[in-house]
């Protein structure tokens, strides 16, 4: 199943601020885990991923740095900053009320019909 | 709009599959971001793109994923707020970030091809390094200005006689251009002028140096005021030699070298007042000069030594007549004052003075100082200089081959590139950039092996070379040789660069450089190797024709026999020996000396071959006139003709009893009587000479006078005895009968009759005869040398294009192998098509002999400008390199495997 692109727009910056709260990684690792987590529906390519990190980059959610791997390639490497953080902290709550809401609705039981 | 160069050359390194390299490629098209920008961004993405190809997925697969690259791009430009649609990266040709990224990227393709860079920079550093080592010789003696504040207005004044300028005596007709002047005409040359600051006289010359150690001859310069006016370098201590003091009955004063100082004064801070004993004249001391100031000699020839005192004239001197011309004159022109100017006023001048009580009418030229040391060497130099220059043209014409090679290598991956939308001027800046990084680093080789050439070089070049002091790699001469490699690779990258401009791109890709296009290419390598294979011919059968000049030369009947003779100069001093006692002297020396066991025979004379010239006014009857004229005298004493083997063809030479009060009598050479007397009597016959007629009882056989070159000019023989007022140095020479070693026995003879006479000038005849043929050594050598490494560029040129075209043809020659052609056949083919080359190129280089080789005129002797023989083994030479050129690439030739290649 694939997400319609407004969700996307929504859930998708807020996956990648938690899975880099975890540890730092790379466009490829990032791309990887998210197409693992609940049957791929977050799953990116490469033309929704990088957009979206240089956009988090630009508001300072992310900050980047060119290093070398342990095979010896470069690799640009992302990271959590503190606002990062706070905005993860913001949209987790934004999130939970929304799930409760929605729940509330009896979406998420399926009884929504 | 196109993607930055960066990118597309970070794409076409990437080695992903196309189809992906385009979707990046268009992604960052899209996104008009800035050039540093976007290559991070391809960066990014190729590496994602790489992992997922490396974790196991297919190339159509991860295109899938990838998505839309147009929206990608425009997403990518709005998330990125600072990445504007930018026009900068136009300009990055010019940015000096892309300059060095460039650098950076050519210096690693380069070090990827390690053979290949060796060769080019070693084909560049032999260019530049010959280049470099010649160009400093032509800088320090010609360009570099002479060690004094303003040199530029430094001039030498001299007296012209238009009466010499037909003489038929060389001497004269030298003298007609560059006359010395008198003590009174200096004197007035210096005070009467308008264009000169200053004006002074001087006379280099050996004077006896008594009172300090042993009696020597040491290297002495009288000199006039006005000498250290014009040259204007203040003492170290102490002053110059004063305009008082050039009066006669002045005290006589000299000025000492800082050299002098310290080794025969040992650097005696109380100098100024010591008196030197100089020819038994006492000479007071006011000042030392610093150190480095050597006027004239360390400017000008080497042989003489330094300068060790310059001193007033001596009172003798000061007095002398107009008449008694024998001073060169130094001079400093007034600011603003040019050469012609100054030559105008000088002519008027001497005009004016002419009235006088003058023999002659003389005028008078200004030659500027640097012109007059060294503008007799601008021809061997210019010779040089040319055959520098062709072995570095042989440098370049090689490297744009190699370059031409290696851009055929990689036309693939340029053709890759540029379908991957990198423009073609940026192709063109890599290939500029790696022949700027090849220039380079051939410059900085060429100029350390030139570091290395310059101490041989300095020590084959003639000893009568000036100024080779101030011969070194100083900054000029290595900015002129940076300049140098850097338009040398330049230029050789331009053929490459053109390439770029018309290739079929598709055919490229797929074919390599088969086809139309790689035949055109081979075509231009072709002749680039013609090219120097002419260059090599010319040098080659230049240097042979140098060559053969020379054995010419040496090989030379000189007249006379040099084996086993020592010769040296004995002057006795003028304080212990006036005029009249001269030749008892010598007559005493020489029986002291025939006296030594193992000597065969003794004699001596004012002018030995090769080395001096004296020129006496004389009359000479000839069948229907007396022709007045001046002609070449030699003095001589003792068994001269006998000890040199110098024939005596018709009378007899000089006996013990043609002494004073004789009848006077002469000896004539051969070509005197030719010029003179072609009818062809001549004993008994008589000349006016130094005031008597002298009567001629012999005819000597013809020995050659100056450089071998030379003719020989018609000579008198005078005895020692017989000549009134004789000059005092006597060049002695002695011949031996066995190998005994003769000199210390010749010292002790010299000091028995009076240890205050120093021995100079020691030498065996040999080692004059060598000197005299050291130019043309040198020349032949030198050339030599440039020939030897213009042969071995054309090797590496020749083996390039061979081995390319064997490693092209491998599959037809694959093949022809397989239709039965034997190794030896395809062998064959290839060093047919070697030497086909050298041919056309030796056929170019003989046409360029033949326009080119009349300019050698001035250096040869004794053998046609091209010489058949010279000619003939220089293209023997160039066969067998061409052969030896092509072994290699036809070896692989042979090995090729028919099946291997035909399976390819």
């Amino acid at each position: 199943m694939r997400l319609e692109r407004e969700l996307m727009r929504g859930a998708g910056p807020t996956a990648v601020l938690r899975l880099l709260a975890d540890r730092t990684m790379y466009g490829y690792e990032l791309a990887e885990a998210l197409g693992r987590i609940g049957d791929g529906v977050l799953a990116m390519g490469q033309s929704t991923l990088y957009p979206m990190l240089y956009n988090l980059e630009a508001k300072g959610l992310v900050r980047a740095t060119w290093r070398d791997s342990d095979a010896g390639r470069r690799r640009k490497y992302y990271a959590l900053t503190a606002a990062g953080r706070q905005r993860l902290a913001d949209q987790s709550r934004q999130w939970s009320a929304l799930v409760g809401a929605l729940d509330g609705l009896g979406i998420l039981s399926g009884r929504g019909r | 709009m196109r993607v930055p160069d960066t990118v597309a050359d970070t794409l076409a390194r990437s080695g992903l599959p196309l189809e992906l390299a385009e979707k990046i490629r268009t992604t960052v098209e899209k996104s008009g971001l800035a050039p540093e920008r976007a290559a991070e961004v391809a960066l990014e993405l190729i590496t994602h793109c790489e992992d997922a190809l490396a974790a196991g997925r297919t190339a159509a697969d991860v295109g899938r994923v990838f998505g839309d690259p147009a929206m990608t791009g425009s997403l990518l430009r709005r998330a990125i707020p600072e990445a504007r649609p930018t026009r900068r990266w136009l300009l990055v040709g010019l940015s000096a970030g892309g300059w060095l990224s460039d650098a950076r990227l050519a210096i690693r393709t380069l070090a990827r091809r390690p053979a290949f860079a060796a060769l080019a920079t070693l084909t560049l550093a032999a260019g530049i390094g010959i280049h470099t080592a010649v160009f400093s010789v032509a800088y320090g003696v010609l360009l570099r200005p002479l060690p004094y504040p303003g040199a530029d207005r430094i001039v030498n004044v001299w007296q012209t006689n238009d009466a010499w300028r037909d003489s038929p005596v060389p001497i004269l007709r030298y003298f007609a251009e560059r006359f010395p002047a008198s003590y009174p005409t200096v004197q007035d040359w210096d005070s009467l002028n308008t264009v000169f600051s200053a004006v002074g006289g001087y006379r280099d010359e050996r004077q006896v140096l008594s009172g300090v150690g042993s009696a020597a001859l040491v290297p002495v310069v009288e000199a006039t005021s006005g000498v250290f006016r014009a040259l204007d370098v203040p003492a170290r201590q102490g002053r110059w030699i004063l305009p008082e003091e050039d009066r006669a009955g002045a005290p006589q004063v000299a000025v000492v070298s800082e050299a002098f100082w310290r080794s025969a004064l040992g650097s005696d801070p109380e100098v100024l007042g010591l008196e030197l004993m100089l020819e038994g004249v006492p000479v007071t001391i006011v000042g030392v000069m610093p150190q480095g100031f050597g006027f004239p000699a360390s400017e000008a020839a080497g042989p003489e030594g330094d300068v060790a005192v310059w001193r007033t004239f001596t009172e003798e001197q000061r007095r002398a007549p107009r008449s008694s011309q024998g001073i060169k004159v130094i001079a400093r022109l007034v600011d603003g004052v040019t050469l012609a100017r100054a030559n105008e006023a000088m002519e008027t001048l001497a005009g004016q003075l002419e009235g006088e009580d003058r023999a002659g009418a003389f005028g008078a030229r200004v030659v500027g100082r640097l012109e007059e040391v060294v503008g007799h060497t601008r021809p061997v130099i210019a010779l040089l200089l040319a055959a520098a220059a062709v072995v570095l043209l042989i440098a370049c014409l090689n490297l744009a081959n190699l370059l031409l090679i290696r851009g055929a290598e990689r036309s693939r991956d340029f053709a890759v590139r540029s379908a991957l939308g990198a423009q073609p001027a940026r192709l063109a800046r890599q290939l500029v950039s790696e022949g700027l990084v090849l220039g380079i680093a051939g410059g900085v080789v060429g100029v350390a092996l030139a570091a290395l050439l310059l101490r041989p070089l300095l020590g084959a070049l003639p000893p009568d070379m000036p100024r080779l002091e101030s011969v070194r790699l100083d900054p000029i001469v290595v900015g002129v040789s940076a300049l140098a490699a850097i338009v040398t690779a330049l230029f050789s990258t331009v053929l490459p660069v053109l390439r770029l401009g018309r290739r079929d791109l598709s055919a490229t890709i797929q074919h390599g450089v088969r086809g139309t296009a790689g035949r055109e290419r081979s075509r231009t390598r072709a002749l680039l190797v013609i090219a120097q294979v002419a260059g090599a011919f010319v040098l080659v059968a230049g240097a042979g024709v140098l060559l053969r000049s020379f054995t010419a030369l040496a090989d030379q009947d000189p007249g006379f026999r040099t084996e086993r003779v020592i010769s040296f100069q004995i002057e006795p001093p003028k304080f212990g020996y006036p005029d009249e006692a001269v030749p008892g002297f010598h007559q005493r020396l020489t029986a002291a000396l025939a006296a030594i066991p193992g000597v065969r025979s003794v004699g001596s004379a004012e002018n030995l071959p090769y080395a001096g010239t004296s020129v006496a006014s004389v009359n000479i009857p000839t069948a229907d006139s007396v022709l007045s004229t001046s002609i070449e005298i030699n003095v001589v004493a003792g068994r001269y003709f006998e000890t040199l083997s110098i024939p005596v063809h018709r009378g007899r030479a000089f006996e013990a009893a043609d002494r004073e009060g004789a009848p006077p009598v002469m000896l004539v050479n051969e070509e005197f009587l030719r010029q003179f007397w072609p009818e062809g009597e001549a004993l008994g016959r008589t000349v006016e000479l130094l005031a008597s007629d002298r009567r001629v009882v012999g005819i000597v056989a013809d020995v050659r006078k100056g450089s071998p070159a030379d003719p020989v000019p018609p000579m008198i023989y005078l005895p020692l005895a017989q000549v009134g007022a004789p000059t005092r140095q006597q060049r002695y020479v002695v011949a031996g009968a066995g190998e005994v070693p003769l000199l210390p026995a010749i010292r002790a003879a010299v000091a028995g009759i009076d240890p205050t006479v120093p021995v100079a000038r020691v030498m065996t005849m040999d080692e004059l005869t060598a000197e005299v043929l050291a130019q043309p050594r040198f020349r032949a050598r030198l050339v030599g040398l440039c020939a030897g490494l213009a042969a071995l560029l054309a090797m590496v040129g020749i083996y390039g294009v061979m081995m390319y075209s064997v490693l092209q043809s491998r599959r037809a020659i694959g093949i022809q192998m397989a239709l039965g052609a034997g190794r030896r056949r395809i062998v064959r083919g290839v060093v047919r098509r070697s030497l086909l080359l050298a041919s056309v190129g030796l056929a170019a280089g003989l046409g360029i002999s033949f326009a080119t080789f009349g300019g050698l005129e001035h250096f040869i002797y004794g053998v046609a400008t091209l010489d058949p023989l010279a000619v003939v083994a220089a293209g023997a030479v160039i066969f067998t390199v061409a052969g030896a050129a092509a072994f290699v690439p036809a070896y692989r030739a042979s090995r090729v495997d028919p099946m291997a290649v035909l399976r390819e």
